[in-house]
């Protein structure tokens, strides 16, 4: 899914890290915290949360990285979306923590929106033209639920969706920007 | 009652390894019982609480093919945070606390490596999220022979995430969920009516189910379990819960 050039590099960061390499550590850290306090500030900033939060958040993504690094599987793993996962678990514990849920009313389902840059490489369809070739169903459940801040429960209702088909137009939503980020018909 | 598993992946049922039996089978390298597609999309996409993430986490580390599906729900977030705007990166001051938690880290790892190691084999999944000098506290359950050691409580869900030490052999007294549980089993195995689990093997078990697991012999049966609430047990177990309350 990412450049080959780039997921080979990142495989590699990773297993230094998983030794303790802590050069490898900063290199990661430099390759991808600029990303992650981007994605972090969008969420925060859909809540009405302040983006300033976003560099505690920052920091437990990869204070995980480094506890975990250890764990990834060199030979299944994906690094960014591994790193995905950890930065949204994160932004998630906290909500849960701090009881923070989110008025689903007051979404404003057209000022949705991702903040992506062009890519470069041989990167041939974005992510953001995969998500424009979903149906307006599954494009809205994968934006609110899957890139956006608010959990399955806030999207259903938000959607008027019953959990299960939600959760069903994720599924089929992601496997079908898989097919076209890939290159599949 | 429901459960959300696939059909077994691999055969080797569980033969002979019961007291009184004297065929033994192989045992299997791949586990046969797993998360559905909807738990693992709720792993993949951040729907999970700590435990729950960290039981289905203990079962990837033994199930390629698991791990295999949360690795393409995921693969799309990951393509989307790798082409995230990089220009506007968190402020200097963390890496530089990052590095020195990453000090404080090394010191209690150090500190922790004095003490006995670890008697249960923890995937190192759920080692990185609890203290270096974690060590299970087992203490006797109802007064059968069962331990159990509390690992973590969750600070948003309130589930609890607990190991359990069963004497092989055992035939665990009945026993209702009280909110589901979701468990793997990281050592040894039980049979109950929906089969026969072994190391990796994950279970789920709905508010309301109940089973008497009989744990095989041989080895101890460890299991990582993530509770909602406290299991009831049937019979004088039961009356003497309700006088006692749980443990």
């Amino acid at each position: 899914m990412n450049s080959s050039a780039n997921h080979s590099e990142d495989l590699a960061l990773l297993a230094r890290i998983a030794d303790g390499d802590r050069a490898a550590f900063q290199q990661f850290y430099d390759r991808y915290s600029g990303r992650v306090a981007s994605y972090v500030r969008l969420l925060l900033r859909e809540r009405g949360q302040s983006w300033r939060a976003s560099d505690d958040v920052v920091q437990e993504v990869f204070i995980a990285v480094w506890r975990k690094a250890a764990s990834f599987k060199q030979d299944r793993g994906d690094p960014a979306g591994w790193l995905y996962a950890i930065t949204r678990n994160k932004l998630v514990d906290g909500w849960r923590r701090q009881g923070k849920g989110i008025e689903v009313d007051s979404i404003d389902l057209s000022a949705m929106s991702l903040a992506v840059e062009p890519e470069r490489g041989d990167v041939k369809v974005s992510v953001s033209q995969a998500l424009a070739r979903l149906s307006q169903d599954q494009r809205l459940a994968v934006e609110l639920a899957y890139f956006g801040g608010l959990t399955y429960e806030e999207t259903a209702a938000r959607l008027e969706l019953p959990l299960g088909t939600l959760k069903s137009r994720i599924r089929t939503g992601l496997m079908n920007m898989r097919a076209t980020l890939e290159g599949r018909p | 009652m429901s459960r959300a598993e696939r059909p077994p992946a691999t055969a080797a049922a569980g033969m002979g390894r019961f007291p009184g039996s004297s065929a033994t089978a192989p045992s299997r390298s791949l586990p046969s019982h797993h998360p559905s597609e909807e738990q693992l999309l709720d792993l993949a996409t951040a729907q999970l609480d700590l435990a729950a993430r960290l039981v289905l986490d203990s079962h990837l580390s033994f199930c390629p093919t698991c791990a295999a599906t949360v690795n393409d729900m995921a693969a799309v977030g990951g393509r989307l945070l790798a082409t995230q705007p990089a220009d506007a990166p968190p402020s200097p001051e963390v890496f530089s606390r990052l590095l020195q938690q990453l000090d404080e880290l090394a010191t209690a790892q150090q500190a922790a490596s004095l003490l006995p190691p670890l008697d249960v084999p923890l995937p190192e999944a759920v080692r990185a999220e609890l203290r270096p000098d974690f060590r299970p506290r087992w203490r006797p359950l109802l007064g059968s022979r069962a331990e159990i050691a509390p690992v973590l409580l969750d600070p948003g869900s309130g589930a609890q995430l607990l190991l359990s030490r069963l004497a092989p052999g055992l035939e665990f007294p009945e026993h209702v969920h009280v909110g589901s549980e979701n468990l793997v089993v990281l050592q040894g195995g039980y049979v109950d009516q929906w089969g026969d689990f072994e190391p990796g093997d994950y279970g789920f078990y709905e508010d309301g189910s109940r089973h008497r697991p009989l744990v095989e012999a041989g080895d101890a049966c460890i299991i990582l379990t993530r509770l909602e609430g406290v299991p009831r047990f049937a019979g004088w177990r039961g009356l003497l819960q309700r006088f006692t309350g749980p443990r």
